[in-house]
């Protein structure tokens, strides 16, 4: 094995560890944030990085080869679908009448921009 | 024409798929992409122009992804401290944001910009009316500060 093929191999494994550990993130999130909103946040976004980053990964193990093409139209399927179901979800239940969880004492509405 | 735009995206698509030059895969790829960019174009497109993007918008929109990536990945290591800290420190916010964006695709582009960095979830979305749930109120800076805006802009409306 070359320099090369060992430095690729450690940069692939080091990302796919870096999705993994997003993944967690994501799951100890949807575990112990308080509410439907925040949930939606960590369910959607967490598993966006760690997806990416270990599809990313695999896509580095494969080299040149068409199954490579492959993993990055997954990393742009998951970009583009991630968000929207995450939108989807959200806005249901906000025009079902949610009213989203905030810290006790503090009021939510913020400021118009 | 609106038949063509979008079979020739799925033929390419096939061709990704099987990763094969014979001609019974390829003449089959045809066949089925024509067929389905047919029914797009009488159904989901019947009434709607397709979005078009300029070569130049392409370019740009390009550019545009990798700062979009280097701020997902910011923005998660924020949630992921916020999500492991014992104490938790997440205080969500709904903020209200207007933005000057016109064309749909910019919109369309912005709302998921916003969904996709972590610690911010675009909630609802009416003529230009961006209602944005935020983990906590320093994520609602990069929204309110308007920078992803402009560069949203510079991408689809210049």
């Amino acid at each position: 094995m070359s320099t090369l093929d060992a430095i690729l191999n450690t940069v692939a494994a080091l990302l796919c560890i870096v999705g993994a550990f997003f993944f967690f993130v994501g799951t100890v999130g949807v575990l112990r944030l308080p509410d439907f909103y925040s949930r939606t946040h960590a369910a959607t976004k967490c598993d966006t990085v760690g997806a990416g980053s270990v599809l990313l990964g695999l896509a580095l193990l494969q080299g040149f080869d068409p199954a490579t093409l492959k993993l990055l139209l997954l990393a742009v399927l998951v970009l583009i679908s991630s968000p929207t179901a995450g939108h989807a979800l959200a806005r249901a239940v906000f025009r079902g009448g949610l009213e989203p969880w905030t810290r006790p004492g503090h009021r939510t509405g913020g400021g118009v921009s | 024409m609106k038949t063509l735009r979008a079979a020739v995206p799925l033929m390419l698509f096939w061709l990704v798929l099987t990763a094969s030059v014979r001609i019974a895969d390829v003449v089959m790829g045809a066949i089925l992409s024509l067929l389905l960019g047919w029914w797009a174009a009488n159904t989901l497109w019947r009434d709607t122009e397709t979005p078009t993007l300029s070569v130049r918008q392409t370019w740009r929109f390009c550019l545009y992804i990798p700062w979009l990536i280097k701020e997902i990945v910011v923005a998660a290591v924020g949630v992921a401290e916020k999500v492991l800290d014992p104490a938790m420190p997440v205080d969500p916010c709904v903020i209200v944001h207007r933005s000057p964006l016109t064309r749909s695709v910019s919109r369309v582009a912005f709302a998921n910009s916003i969904t996709l960095t972590p610690g911010t979830l675009t909630v609802d979305l009416e003529d230009g009316t961006f209602t944005v749930h935020c983990l906590a109120p320093d994520f609602a800076a990069g929204i309110e500060n308007g920078d992803m805006e402009r560069r949203i802009h510079r991408v689809f409306e210049e």
